[in-house]
């Protein structure tokens, strides 16, 4: 009887472990996310940005230094620090903020957004293209509502040292094997690619926006 | 008068009837390459390679593998009835050779030999040898006497870069004909999204129309990346096309380098496409189930 119980006890277990599981793998790694977008602010807070207008700080694309007062001749020439490419996207139409991993490989984007490289980082000039899942293991994960942007809504991407502002110009979908979508653009802008419909690969639904 | 007339006339005849003939047979002792000759003096020479130190094993051509040492057997024959004095040799790849003995006797020969490693080839490289004797018989020069002798040294891989047996029967102009100037194949490695049942397949096609295909299957997962690699490609432009069933076929040209692997641009987007693993989802309700069952049956049995 009692083996009875135990044999019962177990299976209910292991189905409810094994239902459970990518609910955990979500969880697990939306948590990461939210140490990563801490770690990242906490780091913002330590650049102390300046102000530049009211409400606003300074925005500084990437790759760029920021403007200075000119240095006195003769003065030792500080060192060029490299680019951080560590940055955060956040979407507050879909109260959602990410950490963007630095590739699109297999281990990047199942710990977040990637960065496609080859791509520009946003606020340079051309077209930075960000990826990012749908769903995992079925169940809804970063992009999943991307759908509901439409032009007009803001995205926001956030340096250590600076913010940059984006407004989406269209949302479509595509094919997969459309590459126009990262191509180069004049000016500076961002490229959202995820798939479409959620949980296939048959199609691409991308997001263009632009810096403000 | 007239008998004056005969006298010399048939003294003219008698005299070319001793000499021609006798110039036909020295013309005839000439041989035909390699050797050299005048009058009853005449010498033949052989220039033989080998991978081992063992000269019955030496032929006109030896064969080389991932490099090595390369012996090269020297053989000065003495085919006329004087004696023959080897005055220089002198291999072209490999310097002066000294034969042993110097003085060859009528019927005798006389040896030498020398050793060369040979680096492992990238690919195929023929490398054909000349050897130059020059001798003396009687005082008198003879005609240098020549020889030549092929070394063909393969890649570490074998024969242009295949891994191990050549394809059976060889393509047209590949480097198992000797005189094909061989060119180290390429190879080309990219990633498609992990493509749903029953898999895909990327076609490629070469210089010349040389075809190849390689077969990504199914494995029930999504929204991952997937290698791929294609080998022993003819280098050049080879053109590329994906081919996944119920999608349209993506294709592009790529550039094959001989002896290196290059990275093929994603023919997709980002792999986002992540499926609900319905498998995992019938087991953990299949055993849910089982166990309430077994919960049940516990509660209702004393009834």
């Amino acid at each position: 009887m009692n083996r009875r119980l135990m044999l019962g006890g177990l299976a209910i277990g292991a189905g409810a472990l094994i239902l459970l599981a990518p609910l955990a793998v979500r969880q697990f790694r939306l948590a990461e996310q939210r140490r990563m977008v801490e770690r990242l602010e906490w780091a913002a807070l330590r650049q102390q940005p300046r102000p530049v207008g009211p409400g606003q700080t300074q925005v500084t694309p990437p790759g760029q230094a920021p403007a200075t007062e000119p240095e006195p001749p003769g003065a030792p020439t500080p060192a060029t620090p490299e680019p951080d490419p560590e940055y955060l996207i956040e979407i507050p139409k879909l109260g959602v903020r990410y950490v963007v991993m630095p590739t699109i490989e297999n281990d990047d984007l199942a710990r977040g957004p990637g960065h496609y490289p080859g791509t520009g980082l946003p606020g340079q000039p051309g077209n930075a293209a960000i990826a990012g899942h749908r769903t995992v293991k079925g169940i809804a994960s970063y992009f999943y509502n991307l759908h509901l942007l439409a032009p007009g809504d803001t995205i926001i991407v956030r340096y250590p040292d600076s913010t940059l502002t984006f407004t989406v110009e269209r949302v479509f979908i595509t094919g997969a094997y459309d590459l126009t979508v990262l191509a180069p653009t004049p000016y500076p802008a961002l490229t959202l690619t995820t798939c479409d419909p959620p949980g296939t690969d048959e199609h691409r639904l991308i997001v263009q926006a632009r810096l403000d | 008068m007239r008998q004056k007339v005969l006298f010399w006339l048939s003294a003219i005849i008698l005299a070319a009837g001793a000499v021609l003939p006798a110039a036909a047979a020295a013309a005839a002792d000439w041989p035909a390459y390699g050797a050299g000759a005048v009058g009853a003096a005449h010498f033949a020479v052989s220039r033989r390679v080998s991978t081992t130190d063992d000269p019955s094993t030496a032929q006109p051509v030896a064969t080389v593998r991932g490099g090595g040492a390369v012996y090269y057997f020297y053989t000065v024959y003495n085919t006329g009835t004087v004696p023959l004095t080897i005055t220089s040799a002198v291999d072209d790849r490999l310097g002066p050779v000294d034969f042993s003995p110097a003085t060859v006797p009528p019927g005798g020969t006389a040896t030498a030999y020398k050793m060369k490693e040979h680096p492992a080839a990238a690919g195929v490289a023929a490398e054909t040898g000349l050897v130059t004797v020059l001798a003396t018989a009687e005082g008198r020069p003879l005609p240098p006497g020549i020889a030549s002798a092929t070394v063909v040294s393969l890649g570490q891989g074998g024969c242009c870069g295949w891994s191990a047996t050549p394809p059976a029967p060889p393509p047209s102009g590949d480097c198992h004909t000797p005189s094909f100037p061989c060119q180290p194949r390429g190879g080309l490695s990219g990633r498609i999204c992990a493509p749903g049942a029953p898999g895909a397949e990327i076609l490629a096609v070469g210089p010349g129309g040389a075809t190849t295909s390689v077969t990504i299957p199914s494995n029930g997962q999504l929204g991952y990346w997937r290698n791929w690699v294609l080998g022993n490609l003819v280098p050049g432009l080879w053109q590329l096309t994906l081919k996944v069933p119920g999608k349209p076929a993506a294709t592009q040209t790529v550039t094959v380098s001989a002896g290196a692997t290059s990275q093929v641009p994603d023919f997709s987007s980002a792999c986002t496409g992540d499926a609900t693993n319905h498998g995992s989802t019938l087991a953990g309700a299949l055993l849910i189930a089982a166990g309430a069952a077994v919960l049940a049956w516990r509660r209702i049995r004393p009834v």
